[in-house]
């Protein structure tokens, strides 16, 4: 564990050397982008839409039965910001892109590809881990505040037409407004880079360390989504003690 | 046989002959898992010179081009091109080495022409169209077309992977490069163009080319000298006419290397017993 954990951050300390070469490496951080949104982007709404909305389907009657009805945007809004949007999508990201870097990297160390790309003095850092790094901490951020915005209207949807609840569109966006400022949507976005590098560093690493054959990297991307979900947790931990703090 | 001398390479892109690499290995030692692999190899390879291994599977010759191009560090001993350790980034830089792996190593990602220009795009060597154009006429030369240019690996035969990668491999102009068995997979006459071009690429870059085959008719047609490597140690290194001579020594002391030739030479047709 421990030798892996000092893998892992000698492959970060790598990537971030390797930064210098992103402009050269522009095409292929754009194909790369485009792969996440593309397959990420209708998921992310569908999930997105429907936690807005189970939050409000779970708490709008409640709040409303305590005479509270005046918070319930407020309380959508920050838990899509603070905790929800970063984290559902990272679970997304990891099952879809993080899964997918591990088994295409890991199919490259099984079959010889990375050993060919070292013999042409190219190094893997720069050629494959750098892009998709830089693109993963491009494409997480972007995709939750998608995210933020479609669970605020799926929180809307179903607060606004529960009857038990008795919300009205305005109040919900004038209790969302009044509650949720930048600083809140930054704190998300700011997690969700720490969380998309950490999904990204694991999932390289994971493909790097791949052995055997398809056994061995489906036992690599096995790994690398479990890993990637506790570092997430734990990290979601230790950023918000840390913004706690300050 | 006949030296195909039809430049590929044109004037305008013919690189300027150079000085050859010398290779020279020293005490060689590699174990995985405590399974020894290589036994304490020692022997030069000279500036310029087509140099084979041959061996049966398993008699770890892959395993010694890997640490002649640096993808494996010995446990023992050491390996020196140029006076220069493979492992070293600062060798690369200096000595542009390139290898024809055995599954062929192509990018599954990149079509063929991508595959081949890889090195010359990512290093950013030359213009674009210039690129283009060397890696069209390599591909022509080794019998592929431009519609196979626009192909993925997994589009080709297994035979045709082994012609993008040596034509990716040459394309680099490299001053050392390795082949893990060139001729496998391939036909009779896509096997006489490979050798062809194996030699026309060492007549323009003076290369030094080290070879692992199990091909006894290319190993003896090609190699300025043969290794025989069993079981991880060198049983002999000679030039092809010496090697030769061991299939009828009669001496008790040559009689592992002769089993090793006449095997070969018997189950030539009938695939070898150590196949």
């Amino acid at each position: 564990m421990f030798q892996n954990l000092g893998e892992i951050l000698i492959l970060l300390l790598k990537t971030l050397a390797e930064l210098k070469n992103a402009p050269k490496q522009a095409r292929k951080i754009l194909d790369h982008l485009f792969e996440m949104g593309n397959a990420s982007l209708m998921m992310a709404g569908l999930l997105s839409f429907f936690i807005g909305g189970i939050l409000a389907l779970q708490m709008a009657p409640q709040m409303t039965a305590r005479g509270i009805t005046g918070v319930v945007g407020e309380v959508i809004g920050l838990a899509m910001c603070k905790e929800l949007a970063p984290v559902m999508m990272s679970v997304l990201i990891i099952g879809r892109i993080g899964s997918a870097m591990t088994a295409e990297i890991g199919s490259m160390k099984v079959y010889h590809e990375i050993d060919a790309l070292q013999t042409m003095n190219i190094s893997p850092v720069s050629y494959l881990v750098m892009p998709r790094i830089v693109a993963i901490c491009i494409a997480l951020p972007m995709l939750v505040l998608f995210s933020m915005l479609v669970g605020w209207m799926g929180g809307l949807a179903v607060s606004v037409f529960n009857q038990s609840a008795a919300v009205t569109v305005e109040g919900y966006l004038a209790s969302l407004k009044s509650g949720v400022d930048s600083k809140e949507i930054f704190e998300g976005l700011f997690k969700s880079v720490v969380f998309a590098l950490s999904i990204g560093i694991i999932a390289c690493h994971q493909g790097l360390i791949t052995r055997g054959g398809p056994r061995g990297i489906g036992r690599s991307v096995t790994k690398s989504v479990v890993n990637s979900i506790a570092a997430v947790l734990l990290l979601d931990y230790v950023l918000t003690r840390l913004i706690l703090f300050f | 046989m006949n030296i195909d001398t039809s430049p590929n390479i044109t004037s305008r892109n013919r690189p300027a002959k150079q000085q050859g690499v010398a290779i020279s290995v020293r005490g060689l030692s590699k174990s995985f898992d405590g399974a020894p692999v290589l036994r304490g190899l020692s022997f030069e390879i000279a500036p310029g010179e087509i140099f084979v291994i041959m061996g049966p599977s398993g008699a770890g010759k892959t395993v010694l081009l890997n640490h002649l191009i640096g993808l494996l560090e010995p446990d023992h001993g050491e390996v020196r091109i140029n006076g220069m350790s493979p492992t070293s980034r600062n060798l690369h830089d200096k000595i542009r080495m390139a290898m024809v792996f055995q599954n062929s190593g192509l990018l599954n990602s990149l079509s063929v022409e991508e595959n081949v220009s890889l090195y010359l795009t990512e290093h950013r060597l030359k213009p674009w169209q210039q690129i283009r154009q060397i890696v069209r006429e390599q591909l022509e030369h080794l019998n592929l077309s431009r519609a196979d240019a626009a192909k993925y690996p997994f589009e080709l035969s297994g035979g045709m992977k082994k012609r993008v990668a040596i034509a990716r491999a040459i394309v680099m102009e490299p001053r050392v490069i390795l082949y893990d068995e060139p001729t496998a997979e391939l036909d009779p006459v896509m096997a006489r163009t490979v050798v062809n071009e194996i030699r026309r690429a060492r007549a323009l870059l003076s290369q030094t080319s080290v070879l692992v085959t199990h091909d006894r008719e290319l190993a003896f047609e090609i190699a300025d000298r043969i290794a025989i490597l069993l079981d991880g140690s060198l049983l002999k290194i000679g030039t092809p006419a010496e090697i030769k001579s061991y299939q009828s020594s009669e001496r008790k002391e040559d009689a592992a290397l002769r089993n090793f030739l006449t095997a070969n030479y018997k189950n030539n047709e009938t695939k070898s017993d150590y196949e």
